[in-house]
């Protein structure tokens, strides 16, 4: 994975910051600095392009695909998110996205989702976080049987607290009420506090790498935390775990798209059917006259005619 | 509830319950957050933008964080666009918008590109200060091309107006005094207007610059402008407040020409 590390020497490449605007969602692009590459023009070329995005989130809370790369003369095209400041969803993190005729790739380091939510829980979700606490500071010196009973007067709990949250927000949590916290081991509960402490956020990368070349794609991850519990997801093409109607996890997420192109999203992450996140994503295509990009055809501007109206000018 | 669970999922199925739980709650909390900012932030829209608060780019108007076109003596390759609606303009490709053009300003605004990087197209601007440049997003204008040039040449008082790079007419003209010089740089074809209280021309030409000696003039802004004169005796001399005035033949060609078009003016 040592390819991961590698995010300088390319000075063609465009680097951008990442910043939440008003406390909201919305993605700005500061201080830009902006060389002419590869895919940049404003004619396109006939085909389907590649492209690669490094995040995007879609429902609830939409993150637009950022950054994303587009190949549209086919050459190769790079963009670079060096810092991700202060947002409710995401933090930390370096994404890289790049994409040329045949291939694309995204990465990303260090990225944490939602490690801040869980610092500023309110209400009744708040008290079920609070009531977690114990148990975890107890952690070494109680038995599995008393964290299980703990959890298990937690349970009776929820679902109130949920219809409560539901009431006040609209979201349907209806499938999360009937479930039960019963099975978790203690090593498993030791991820959670460490997550309900901020050490760790909801979902952590290490490090992933999505590519796709032509009609196959793989992804590379390490350091993949679920809550701060190690991921037992494997890589082969659309692993996933779910709890159906609730919550899934996807990696290596393969798509074969209508246009003849061909998606690979490294993270995909479904909340409820209301929330999407996807982390990393390479789609490949194929862009003809990759090398002679032609400007489309332009029309001639209009001849004007003369509007009535007082402006003086200098005479 | 096991049952609902597929087999892969079995064995770690307490850590996406947990996933879930934590995650709702973050959803929740970013909601909440995300109700609190809505009066004021787009939530959909990439960028933020707030067309209300962003001052419109006119002759009229003065810009502040504006990039200057430094490039002042290349001509513009002839592209021209023409924003479909109200568009920001930023301080570059993915930047701060710092402004807006409106589709009308003397009737359709077209503006002449610059450069270009990816979905987006530097142009030239008609406000102050002069060599006002601001990008825009290729998706948001329609584009066209124009085949001519004007160029205006001071020292010789002359007119030059060229289609495809041939030179197709020059005329003797009247350029600023001294005291009030016609601006030099690239600039262009802003509008094509008649005012009843101007009665020294049937039609005025405005350009995208401005006096760089005279804030106001007549209760204007300063703009500068190619238009005629009603005094032959004026042309080839240096006598006006810092707009071109040209002959009656010099000005029917000129009004046929595209706006947007380059306007080149130098000290030669």
């Amino acid at each position: 994975m040592q390819h991961l590390m590698k995010k300088k020497g390319n000075p063609m490449k465009l680097k951008r910051r990442f910043a939440a605007a008003g406390g909201a969602l919305a993605l700005v692009a500061a201080g830009a600095s902006v060389a002419l590459i590869g895919g940049a023009s404003s004619s396109e070329a006939a085909g389907s392009p590649s492209s690669a995005y490094g995040l995007e989130a879609t429902g609830l809370i939409p993150v637009q695909a950022t950054p994303t790369v587009t190949s549209t003369t086919g050459k190769l095209v790079k963009d670079s998110l060096v810092s991700l400041p202060s947002n409710p969803l995401l933090s930390g993190g370096l994404v890289d996205a790049q994409a040329q005729n045949g291939a694309a790739e995204a990465d990303v380091t260090n990225l944490d989702v939602g490690g801040s939510l869980l610092g500023q829980l309110t209400g009744p979700l708040s008290t079920l976080t609070t009531q977690l606490k114990p148990a975890c500071t107890a952690l070494n010196s109680v038995s599995l049987t008393q964290v299980n009973n703990a959890l298990s007067g937690l349970t009776g709990n929820l679902s109130s607290a949920l219809n409560q949250v539901t009431g006040s927000t609209g979201i349907d949590l209806s499938a999360v009420g009937g479930l039960n916290l019963n099975n978790l081991l203690p090593a498993q509960l030791g991820g959670l506090c460490d997550a309900l402490s901020g050490k760790v956020g909801l979902v952590h990368v290490g490090a992933i790498t999505t590519r796709c070349t032509g009609k196959t794609g793989s992804v590379q991850v390490t350091g993949l935390r679920l809550l701060g519990l190690p991921s037992s997801i494997g890589t082969a093409p659309n692993s996933s775990v779910s709890i159906p109607g609730v919550l899934t996890v996807t990696l290596n997420k393969q798509t074969q798209n209508a246009n003849g192109t061909f998606t690979v999203d490294g993270l995909y992450v479904d909340i409820l059917g209301q929330q999407q996140l996807v982390v990393t994503s390479a789609t490949c295509g194929n862009v003809r006259s990759a090398s002679k990009p032609k400007p489309g055809p332009k029309s001639q501007a209009p001849v004007p005619h003369p509007i009535h109206t007082k402006a003086p000018v200098t005479g | 509830m096991n049952d609902q669970l597929s087999a892969p999922s079995r064995s770690s199925w307490p850590i996406a319950l947990v996933i879930a739980l934590l995650a709702c709650a973050g959803l929740i909390v970013g909601i909440k957050q995300l109700h609190r900012t809505a009066d004021t932030t787009p939530v959909s829209a990439p960028v933020p933008v707030h067309l209300g608060k962003l001052t419109a780019s006119t002759t009229d108007t003065r810009l502040h964080r504006v990039p200057i076109d430094h490039d002042q003596r290349m001509a513009p390759n002839g592209t021209v666009v023409h924003p479909r609606h109200t568009t920001a303009l930023f301080d570059s490709p993915s930047g701060h918008p710092f402004a807006k053009v409106r589709p009308k300003e003397f009737g359709p605004t077209w503006l002449p590109v610059i450069a270009h990087a990816g979905g987006w197209l530097r142009v030239l601007l008609p406000s102050r200060p002069d060599g006002s440049t601001g990008w825009l997003q290729a998706s948001k204008v329609r584009s066209a091309t124009t085949p001519y040039q004007i160029q205006v040449h001071l020292a010789t008082r002359t007119l030059d107006l060229f289609k495809d790079d041939n030179e197709i007419g020059t005329w003797s003209v009247a350029v600023g005094a001294p005291s009030t010089p016609t601006p030099t740089g690239r600039t262009f074809l802003l509008g094509q207007l008649v005012d009843d209280n101007q009665t020294f021309s049937p039609v005025i030409l405005p350009l995208g610059t401005h006096s760089r000696t005279l804030d106001s003039f007549g209760g204007g802004p300063g703009t500068v402008a190619i238009h005629g004169w009603t005094d032959p005796s004026v042309f080839g001399q240096a006598v006006s407040h810092g707009c071109i005035r040209v002959p009656a033949d010099a000005l029917d060609r000129l009004r046929l020409i595209p706006l947007g078009t380059p306007v080149l003016i130098t000290r030669t």
